[in-house]
């Protein structure tokens, strides 16, 4: 009973290690979890959608890559764009996609290849869930929240 | 764009640690090997396991932490239970897992309901019924009459009451915002209250008035007409004191229970040495006298954990209570309508009420009344009443996780 004495006075130090770890470990990851929601749940109220790449020629981007479309966006291969597609065909800045009212429009900024469901975009034209866009050889679908601000 | 909810399975290792170090060291407490404690260590791991992992991959969304803290508290229970008593320790674990089976349910059943509409009726007829049965046939234990004998087990009806009572509060307080159509509902509330009294539960009756009021403030936000509520509840108290003598003996005890330390003080005495005697790291396992205190196992646990495993530890639960807390009035914010907004913030006012009521009794701070620490506490139907409340959180947790995804999912994030 002595030994048992002595091991159950040790382990003191250990239980309350232990709950001590716990209890550290719940807190630092509820602040943290607590944060990125915040954080994500802030995009989630300003963003107005995402493009979706269905088709490349394989360059930097991928088929099925995703580009969260803020309310003002350019696209295009210079890095100062908010959208980047570095692949053939893409001018430096070449398309804009904005939130006006209730619409989202695109316009065609430069000279190179923009496509909305396979017409030619010369000035602006206001684009809906399911649309195609081509830029220059990549092809993005459009999706659009229900409600846009 | 995609949000990684943090895992919570380092937290559950630790509390494997915990679990299995504390049953192996009382597996050796009699001088030979007992393999029950050990098989009743492995047992809880194993649950444990299982409830984590199986209730997050079905319900993607379930609030990870709001259970690890549950099962935390649920384990140091269990271990002082094993101390106090293997045999309840079992029983203990035995309503533990039918605890799993409530919580689930009432998950899937506020996961479907959107308010419950008419049948908030019938739950409120359902409640009156409960109280009443427990007034008019329960049998007196610890000077409370709450207590019903259904064959070989006795059951608290007063404990499954409060389910019922959260939901048509909840209803009631986010259907109406004004003051008259809500006077039938409180009077309902005040008639309730009254049956706990009059049945001796006070501990009910003030875990209902306080859970009651709070919700109205939540629910319409008038500060006067709460305050005036808070001013008949001290009235009523002020009453009962002066009417019940049961009443006044405890008030009598709780300013100075040294007088009576042989009889009725007896209990809180004890308690208070034994939280004296634990001092800040403890007396050590098994190493204590919490025999000696009446109620150990259920409404003194509090006092046992402080003996044996220190003060420490005892500051720990309650912080583990306030992170429970905070994590349920976040799932309240984060809910999409009010009634479930109303439902969660009951829950949770609840819940973290009566560990108040009941740690503050015991460490002399407010009158003693009796009832049980959630999750820690012995007890079958408190344990099937907390893990249902915890199940009715967890409900509207899933229903948040659901809509923030879609959300995420609009603009082309993932939620992992």
């Amino acid at each position: 009973m002595e030994i048992y004495e002595a091991v159950a006075f040790a382990l003191r130090y250990w239980f309350i290690f232990v709950v001590i770890a716990i209890l550290v470990c719940v807190i630092i990851v509820s602040v943290a979890e607590y944060r990125d929601k915040k954080r994500i749940m802030y995009y989630a109220g300003t963003y107005i959608g995402y493009l979706e790449v269905v088709f490349s020629k394989g360059g930097d981007t991928q088929t099925g890559d995703r580009f969260t479309l803020a309310l003002e966006n350019e696209i295009g291969s210079s890095s100062q764009c908010n959208i980047v597609i570095k692949e053939e065909g893409v001018m430096k800045k070449h398309a804009k996609i904005y939130a006006q009212g209730k619409d989202v429009i695109l316009k065609a900024v430069d000279s190179g290849i923009t496509q909305l469901n396979g017409r030619p975009v010369k000035e602006e034209i206001s684009i809906r869930p399911g649309d195609i866009i081509l830029i220059g050889d990549t092809a993005l679908m459009v999706h659009l929240k229900e409600v846009n601000i | 764009m995609i949000y990684v909810r943090r895992s919570a399975s380092i937290v559950l290792f630790f509390i494997i640690l915990l679990v299995l170090s504390a049953f192996s060291l009382l597996s050796f407490r009699d001088g030979e090997f007992d393999l029950f404690a050990v098989l009743m260590g492995v047992g809880a791991c194993t649950v444990y396991l299982l409830l984590y992992n199986i209730l997050k991959s079905v319900f993607k969304h379930i609030d990870r932490y709001v259970l690890i803290i549950c099962i935390l508290l649920f384990s140091i229970g269990l271990i002082i239970q094993y101390r106090l008593n293997p045999q309840t320790a079992w029983k203990q674990f035995i309503w533990f897992c039918i605890g799993i089976v409530a919580l689930v349910i009432a998950l899937l059943v506020i996961k479907k309901a959107e308010t419950f509409g008419r049948l908030n009726f019938i739950f409120l007829l359902g409640t009156a019924f409960l109280l009443l049965l427990s007034l008019l046939f329960a049998r007196v234990i610890g000077g409370a009459k709450n207590w019903i004998q259904i064959g070989p087990f006795t059951v608290q009806p007063s404990e499954f009451a409060k389910l019922l009572f959260i939901i048509t509060a909840a209803y009631y307080f986010s259907k109406n915002k004004r003051m008259i159509p809500l006077i039938p509902y409180l009077l309902f509330s005040g008639v309730c209250i009254f049956i706990l009294v009059l049945s001796k539960d006070l501990g009910a009756a003030i875990l209902y008035a306080l859970t009651t009021l709070t919700m109205f403030f939540a629910g319409t936000g008038k500060a006067l007409w709460t305050l005036l509520g808070f001013g008949i509840l001290s009235g009523g108290a002020y009453a009962s004191y002066k009417l019940f003598p049961h009443v006044q003996t405890r008030v009598d005890i709780w300013r100075n229970p040294w007088v009576a330390e042989r009889t009725e003080g007896y209990q809180i005495v004890q308690g208070l040495m034994a939280i004296a005697s634990g001092s800040l790291l403890g007396m050590g396992l098994n190493l204590g006298s919490p025999l000696a205190i009446p109620a150990s196992h259920t409404d003194f646990i509090f006092a046992v954990i402080c003996e044996e495993f220190g003060i420490i530890i005892g500051i720990a639960v309650i912080a583990f209570y306030l992170l429970f807390i905070l994590r349920g009035a976040l799932i309240a914010l984060n809910a999409r309508t009010q009634f479930h907004q109303l439902l969660v913030f009951g829950c949770t006012a609840m819940l973290s009420l009566q560990c108040f009521v009941i740690i503050a009794g015991v460490i002399k701070m407010i009158p003693l009344t009796g009832i049980t620490l959630p999750f820690i506490s012995y007890g079958g139907s408190s344990m099937i009443s907390c893990m249902a409340l915890l199940g009715i959180i967890e409900g509207v947790a899933v229903k948040n996780g659901e809509m923030d995804e879609k959300e995420i999912k609009s603009i082309g994030g993932e939620v992992l």
